[in-house]
């Protein structure tokens, strides 16, 4: 089952209509994302079966036709994914204590500000967790593969 | 790059309508506080500030969204009907505040939605 | 500076405190509108308020202040009721310059910004309990 799948709890319908329309739910950026994510879970179970069927596991030969290659310098890498996504977190977490510390101080009193904030956070945080979560998963069942 | 969570034109332009609607909100209460006050002038949101917010959801453009910040400013189109100099007619005043009430509450409702559905998708995840 | 989860309402709280001395002084009005000599021996004069926005400086937000409160100098009236204890030699008795029709108004007026400056507490504190609860 692939990382978007597992993510989305089977709920890829789900998933699609929220997309539906520009204006509505995750838009084509988003989407490109998370698949970017089920691309590369993809990637780590082809090395896994191939070292399976005893075949040798080079960068390249590990890509097929529609998935970026590992090493290919035009697509970014995982580890800068997870950075990106990290970033944006921190920076959605920072947003939501200032805004937190200036309701409390009295300098702003727009209390709609802070609680979206505080909420932005929070739900970047929960997909963060569950990102982390679903990648040590993967990563335990490509790892129980090679033994 | 996750960026794409929250950049929903219409989540973007429901944010900012929340930001306008509090705002009315205050010109409002400076109004109906200053109800009887001799030559005082009502304020309130420039009209304009809804008319663009409504555009950009129209079309999805959201792009100059940033630059929109809506203020509270002296009506000046307003005039008094009474010897006092006064502009504020209290019953438009009270119909503007609830209607502002339920704008805030719908919008209020309409954002937690938002969240409350992406949370759900993000931890929908049962057995991997 | 404290926490303001309730923007305007100062504006709002000023206005209550306002209306409320205004009223206060209306109904005073009325009630001596016959008053020919009050404890000095005096006639009673009207008593008038001012008021006005002010800019509290300490918290930046606009608020509706009292000027003052006066006696109003408009003429008293002189009537002619010889038989009133407080008649003069020609019969004249000096009333209140307090003209009840015009009190009632102002009493009306000042309890309509009244009742609608409660009114906006309440909506006041109602917007800020839906905003609090935002993702819940």
């Amino acid at each position: 089952m692939s990382l978007l799948d597992s993510i989305s709890g089977g709920n890829m319908g789900m998933l699609n209509q929220m997309q539906g329309g520009a204006n509505n739910g995750l838009n084509t950026q988003d989407m490109d994302f998370l698949k970017s994510f089920s691309d590369a879970d993809k990637i780590a179970q082809d090395m896994g079966n191939r070292v399976a069927d005893g075949q040798n596991v080079s960068a390249s030969s590990a890509s097929s036709t529609n998935l970026p290659r590992l090493g290919d310098s035009n697509a970014p890498s995982f580890g800068d994914m997870i950075n990106g996504l990290v970033d944006y977190v921190d920076d959605k977490q920072q947003t939501s204590r200032d805004e937190a510390q200036k309701v409390m101080t009295g300098e702003s009193d727009n209390l709609h500000q802070a609680m979206i904030a505080m909420q932005e956070a929070s739900v970047s945080m929960d997909l963060l967790i569950e990102v982390r979560n679903k990648l040590v998963e993967s990563y335990k069942e490509l790892t129980s593969m090679q033994t | 790059m996750l960026d794409g969570l929250f950049t929903s034109s219409n989540y973007q332009v429901a944010k900012k309508l929340m930001d306008v609607s509090v705002l009315k909100n205050e010109a409002v209460a400076r109004n109906i506080a200053n109800s009887n006050t001799p030559n005082y002038r009502r304020v309130e949101v420039d009209s304009s500030f809804d008319h663009q917010l409504k555009r950009m959801l129209q079309s999805g453009d959201i792009s100059d969204i940033d630059s929109l910040t809506p203020e509270i400013k002296e009506d000046s189109d307003a005039v008094s009907r009474r010897e006092d100099g006064n502009t504020v007619e209290i019953d438009k005043e009270m119909l503007d505040m609830n209607r502002n009430e339920l704008e805030i509450q719908f919008l209020s409702q309409y954002l937690t939605g938002r969240f409350k559905s992406i949370k759900g998708v993000i931890k929908g995840s049962s057995s991997g | 500076m404290s926490m303001n989860l309730l923007p305007g309402i100062e504006s709002t709280a000023s206005a209550l405190n306002v209306e409320k001395v205004r009223m206060n002084l209306v109904a005073q009005n009325i009630a001596n509108a016959n008053t020919t000599s009050d404890s000095d021996g005096n006639v009673y004069k009207r008593k008038v308020i001012s008021f006005g926005t002010a800019l509290d400086k300490a918290t930046g937000a606009e608020k509706v202040v009292i000027n003052s409160i006066e006696e109003d100098n408009t003429p008293t009236r002189w009537v002619y009721n010889p038989g009133h204890p407080d008649a003069n030699e020609e019969g004249m008795v000096e009333m209140p310059n307090v003209e009840v029709s015009r009190e009632m108004v102002d009493m009306i007026t000042s309890s309509r910004s009244y009742e609608a400056n409660l009114q906006m507490v309440r909506t006041s504190r109602q917007i800020a309990k839906q905003v609090l609860s935002i993702g819940q």
